[in-house]
């Protein structure tokens, strides 16, 4: 994915960004796992499924940005069975798009109340065919997630305006920074210092989260 | 038990109330955690069915409830649970 839209300069560091990002999502979910087992909240789960997506998403999309650096691709795919480079990248885009988008959508449920697996097949499905349907499955994919941020932002501002305290504010903080980083990947399909302002404005949220647990963990 | 408790605060105090009495009857936790007949009927279904009580009868057949390790748990990670749960609105 980064092969089309990261200037050259950032080959490399947008890997360990996305590295960085799929070992925090994982904590939250192995967190997340942990609260459900000692208190049986069944939203919990939910919340660990979706991080788990989102760290697996992550860690596709960083595979196939270091592959890119390190110019190992065709070894890469080989290994695979696929012999077309090109084709290799687009199923590594893919899946890394399916899981994000079904991270995502998993994190919609939570403010869909109640949710079912009704509304996840739903959204899911409506998801596949705007994806099937489209010239330009990148573009699509960062106006859906960003559309899904949008949605899930504004459940966890209304989170913290029904609860103001400082863990609340920090994960309604962190989601906004992901909307405006989604948003910005959207205009790096035209500019490419966009996906690099995209990927900070990642990292500031992913260490609101984090920071977020530390504070809960502290309490 | 001060201002308006939700669902995972009601769970609290009904574990903690079972924990202090070692064995306690489901009048008992009726009236110290203040809930009415039918919400604790199914309070205490829920926590039966999610492993944090045990229920036992005497051989009069009355009932009363003990806290399981589960449920020793759940109060002892209380604060980190309540704080994550309330941070992403994960209440049921």
């Amino acid at each position: 994915m980064a092969a089309y839209i990261s200037p050259a300069w950032f080959y490399g560091y947008d890997a360990a960004f996305q590295l960085l990002f799929a070992v925090i999502t994982l904590i939250i979910a192995a967190f997340s796992f942990k609260v459900y087992k000692a208190s049986e909240q069944r939203p919990a789960r939910l919340l660990g499924f979706a991080f788990l997506f989102i760290s697996l998403a992550f860690l596709v999309q960083a595979l196939l940005s270091a592959l890119l650096v390190s110019g190992a691709q065709e070894r890469a795919c080989d290994l695979i069975g696929l012999t077309l480079v090109g084709l290799c990248e687009s199923v590594g885009i893919l899946l890394h798009i399916a899981l994000m988008l079904t991270g995502l959508a998993l994190l919609v449920l939570l403010a869909v109340k109640p949710a079912g697996k009704r509304t996840l097949l739903l959204l899911l499905g409506v998801t596949l065919i705007a994806l099937a349907v489209s010239g330009d499955a990148l573009l699509t994919y960062y106006l859906l997630s960003s559309f899904f941020l949008a949605f899930i932002s504004w459940h966890f501002i209304e989170n913290y305006l029904s609860n103001k305290q400082t863990k609340t504010l920090l994960v309604a903080l962190a989601f906004l920074f992901l909307f405006f980083g989604s948003f910005h990947f959207l205009l790096a399909v035209n500019h490419e210092i966009f996906y690099v302002l995209g990927h900070f404005l990642e990292l500031a949220a992913y260490l609101l989260i984090l920071t977020n647990l530390y504070v809960v963990r502290k309490s | 038990m001060k201002g308006k408790r939700d669902r995972l605060g009601i769970i609290n105090d009904i574990l903690e109330i079972v924990r202090d009495k070692a064995q306690v009857k489901p009048t008992q936790v009726m009236y110290k955690a203040n809930l009415s007949h039918e919400m604790l009927t199914s309070y205490l279904n829920e926590l039966l069915t999610k492993g944090f009580l045990v229920e036992h009868s005497d051989k009069a057949g009355r009932k009363t409830y003990a806290l399981t390790e589960k449920g020793f748990h759940f109060l002892r990670d209380y604060k980190i649970i309540k704080g994550f749960v309330e941070s992403y609105g994960l209440q049921e």
